[in-house]
């Protein structure tokens, strides 16, 4: 077991008439695997990788726990929690562009955490020089050499993977890598993360997405969020072929692109009872008041009173 | 914050009252009396009373300052209004604006003084020909931002024209914005004005709060020794309430003072 | 290279516009160019002689395009006339005084800089904690202060209420350095202080708005040491706007040093400023107003080349 979430619920400051953000979130990542977190925007899935980076403003309420080898990283002091990043736990953020620095070189900002560390700056380059050319930047020298703007967007998101797996990670935590992406490059950004799989087999991926596409082609297992609450876990196989929560069906039939409304977020969170009974189209009674349990059938975990014994 | 505000007020405010009732100030005391009677905070180096000459500074001092802080303003929001309505006029007038922001303001000030004649009116005139392009900048953008609003697209819809839609339709709903400006430019038409008069480059014979403050340091003799506390203390103090006054109710309006650090949080 | 030039492009516009500013503006007042002034008070300052070297110092009786031509022609020779009241070049008048200027200046500068740009970044890490809040309002009253109020405060409550310096800042031909450095102390802390909640004001919102930036928050999530993200990434994406706003301020502080030379009687270029109207000194004036625009122009150009220096966003790509 690389990572194990408990009970973790995050809530902000100025929202607490609302539901939190994230509510009681159990999540298992063993070495190897990969594990994609799904759900519409506002469901929470990014704020669970800050949490995990412990980024998220101090205005915001995070509890629970996070195991990571025998730690719980968000009871570590700040000065030990920074030792797991940059080594342990690598971030690949959504937006390449937002993310860089915009005016340091990207060699450097690849070559820092390695810096961080005390290695050496041929050390460190050694390190990354076969990477960036594994990883389509070439020649590795002129690319490391030059500022973000002056590569294209592709070449930027590469430049963020390669900055993570330069980081020789256990974990590595990306989040929607194909949000704002058009259909052509999609593949290659799947490719791309096919690839790093590939050049270091045992490291763990928890991948966020609504990018069914990528979820089918990286995931070994999905967990499915809606608004805040986890409503479905189980294998990809399984997600695929039979999913049992309703908002798990109507992601797969792509409803929440062509008909079913998504509600606003505020709305979202003050939903009595089941909270996607506002939009299910099989909401039984008890759904309105009664708020369902996460249940374990067969080998799907689902928050739902259809399920319920 | 308010509170505090208000009370700073009290003394400048008053003082601008009593410049409406009380008679101006003549030299017919004796030189350098103490505070006391008859003369409430003493008088200056040729007899005059030092507190009607506070109350009838204060008449100029605050009243060239609003005035060129209120022409200013408006100036501000015509050009800025224009320059955020009219995607036409916009770079032209943003980099006018700029243009004139580059524009050292104190030595041009000091420059038209000279040439021109040093009464009030004009001082007005020139503050308030240097003061707008702040507002200006701080208007377009919220202008720009509205241009497109729904209640503005209607209004143009039934043929309004486009003064009438910046003046009726967009302006109503900067208001904290543009009172914010208008105390940011009272303020400076204020200390502007102090600040001519105490280099000695307004008419002798108006008297102000930066007239009394340079008759005061023309000689080391009236602010050494005991009588800086009548002849420099008071206009000094009254000025600086004025500010603090003006500067604490902005204060208290957040936006003035953070970028902020607001994060998204889906 | 082409950016390069654009900008001194625009400054040498600018500097014209400026220049026709000061032409014209002297020629279409009303009357004379001296029209501030009655003709029996030009007769009071001025001999007959001095008036009739100012009459052809200006070249009234020409056509105006000639004139425009001639004060160009004088202009670009580095001549700025003669000056009436000295006697001298304007040049040579000015250049002592304009040394104590820039040495007030340079020595307030440092400081308030050091000082308000560490306060504001402490400031800035340390958002939205109650002390900072009660810092944050402070600088901005002080801020809201002119330079002469503070530099009034300063000298009633350090020169004469307790007389520990020299209220009087004078410097005679015979005076040791030392006690010139005293009476540098109270002007140049005046300043020091004006520029301080600038200062303070400008690093902390440049801070503000890149710690809201995600690159910060990816760079700490890199696990780089506090000190890193600091110096290297905050600083370095915060550091183009604040040294070109440090350069508009510097233009700026020649306006505010003005005030408080003539608090504290500082022989400084607003002394002789003073001294040139009080002896209705055109060409003095003139020239000191040409040199002090000058000044503020060229600062500003320097902040625009600067940041085009600092951020590889506004260079061409090799």
């Amino acid at each position: 077991m690389m990572l194990s979430v408990n009970k973790l619920t995050v809530a902000f400051a100025g929202k607490a008439k609302f539901a939190p953000v994230l509510e009681d979130l159990w999540l298992e990542l063993c070495s190897g695997e990969t594990v994609a977190l799904v759900g519409e925007s506002g469901a929470g899935k990014s704020v669970f990788i800050e949490a995990v980076l412990r980024l998220l403003p101090a205005s915001c309420r995070v509890t629970g726990e996070i195991h990571y080898q025998g730690h719980n990283l968000l009871a570590l002091p700040q000065s030990e929690f920074r030792r797991f990043l940059g080594r342990e736990l690598a971030w690949v953020p959504q937006s390449a562009s937002g993310a860089l620095h915009p005016m340091l070189p990207i060699g450097l900002q690849l070559m820092e955490p390695l810096l961080a560390r005390g290695m050496k700056r041929q050390a460190a380059w050694a390190e990354i020089e076969p990477l960036l050319e594994s990883l389509d930047l070439k020649p590795a020298r002129q690319v490391a050499q030059s500022y973000p703007h002056q590569l294209s967007g592709g070449m930027r998101q590469r430049a963020l993977v390669a900055a993570a797996l330069a980081q020789k990670p256990k974990v590595l935590l990306v989040d929607e890598p194909t949000k704002g992406v058009d259909t052509e490059r999609r593949q290659q950004v799947i490719a791309l993360f096919q690839e790093a799989k590939q050049l270091q087999p045992e490291l763990s991926v928890l991948v966020v997405s609504h990018d069914l596409d990528l979820v089918e082609a990286l995931a070994d297992r999905v967990v499915v969020l809606y608004a805040g609450q986890l409503v479905e876990a189980t294998s990809r196989k399984a997600f695929f072929s039979e999913p049992m929560h309703p908002f798990a069906k109507a992601l797969l039939a792509a409803l929440p692109k062509n008909g079913l409304e998504a509600l606003p977020w505020a709305e979202s969170r003050s939903v009595t009872g089941c909270r996607f009974h506002p939009r299910c189209p099989i909401a039984l009674e008890r759904c309105q008041s009664d708020e369902p349990q996460v249940t374990l059938h067969e080998h799907t975990h689902v928050r739902c009173w259809l399920y319920a014994s | 914050m308010r509170i505090v505000a208000l009370l700073c007020a009290l003394v400048p405010l008053s003082l601008l009252l009593l410049g409406f009732v009380l008679p101006r100030a003549e030299a017919i005391h004796p030189p350098f009396s103490p505070p006391g009677r008859g003369n409430l905070l003493g008088t200056d180096d040729v007899g005059q009373d030092i507190f009607s000459q506070l109350a009838s500074g204060g008449l100029t001092t605050i009243g060239v300052g609003a005035a060129a802080g209120v022409l200013a303003t408006l100036f501000g929001l015509l050009v800025g209004g224009a320059a955020g309505y009219w995607p036409r006029l916009e770079t032209g007038l943003t980099r006018f604006t700029d243009l004139i922001l580059t524009f050292p303001r104190l030595p041009l000030l000091v420059l038209l003084s000279l040439y021109l004649k040093p009464n009030p009116l004009n001082a007005v005139v020139v503050l308030a020909l240097f003061g707008w392009p702040s507002s200006a900048r701080t208007v377009r953008p919220a202008v720009s931002g509205l241009r497109e609003a729904g209640h503005v697209q209607i209004a143009k819809s039934m043929n309004a024209s486009g003064l009438y839609i910046i003046f009726r339709h967009i302006l109503p709903q900067l208001t904290p914005l543009i009172l914010v400006q208008l105390l940011l430019e009272i303020r400076f038409g204020m200390v502007a004005q102090t600040g001519l008069a105490f280099l000695g480059l307004t008419d002798p014979s108006v008297p102000s709060w930066g007239l009394m403050l340079f008759q005061a340091f023309r000689h080391p003799q009236t602010f050494l020794g005991p009588y800086w506390l009548w002849t420099v203390l008071p206009p000094a103090l009254a000025l600086a309430l004025a500010v603090l006054a003006l500067s604490l109710s902005l204060l208290t309006d957040e936006r003035q003072l953070d970028p902020r650090l607001r994060r998204e949080t889906t | 290279m082409f950016r390069f030039w654009a900008t001194v492009l625009q400054y040498l516009g600018l500097a014209l516009l400026a220049l026709s500013l000061n032409f014209f503006l002297l020629r279409l007042a009303p009357g004379s160019p001296l029209s501030g002034l009655d003709q029996s008070e030009l007769d009071a300052a001025l001999s007959q002689q001095q008036e009739e070297r100012l009459k052809a110092h200006y070249g009234l009786d020409l056509p105006l395009p000639v004139q425009f031509s001639h004060y160009f022609l004088r202009l670009s020779r580095g001549d700025l006339g003669q000056s009436l009241y000295f006697n001298q070049p304007v040049a040579q008048v000015v250049w002592p005084y304009l040394q104590r200027t820039l040495l007030l200046i340079g020595l307030g500068f440092l400081p308030a800089l050091l000082i308000g740009g560490a306060l504001g970044m402490l400031s800035a890490l340390n958002h939205r904690k109650p002390w900072e809040r009660w810092l944050l309002g402070g600088m901005v009253l002080l801020q809201s202060f002119p330079p002469f109020l503070i530099a009034i405060l300063l000298l009633v409550l350090l020169a004469v209420v307790f007389p520990i310096f020299p209220a009087v800042s004078t410097m005679l031909p015979g005076q040791g350095l030392s006690d010139r450095l005293e009476r540098m102390v109270l002007p140049v802390s005046a300043y020091a202080l004006w520029e301080l909640g600038l200062f303070y004001l400008l690093v902390r919102g440049s801070f503000l708005g890149v710690l809201g930036q995600e690159f910060i928050s990816y760079a700490r999530a890199k696990g780089l040491p506090e000190r890193t993200v600091v110096l290297r990434h905050i600083l370095r994406a915060a550091l183009p706007p604040l040294i070109a706003r440090t350069a508009l301020i510097l233009g700026v502080s020649f306006g505010g040093v003005f005030f408080i030379e003539s608090v504290f009687s500082y022989p400084g270029l607003a002394s002789l400023a003073l001294t040139a109207i009080a002896r209705v000194d055109y060409p003095l004036i003139e020239g000191i107003f040409l040199l002090t625009l000058g000044m503020i122009l060229l600062f500003n150009l320097l902040a625009d080349l600067l940041v085009a220096r600092f951020d590889p966003r506004t260079q061409e790509a090799a």
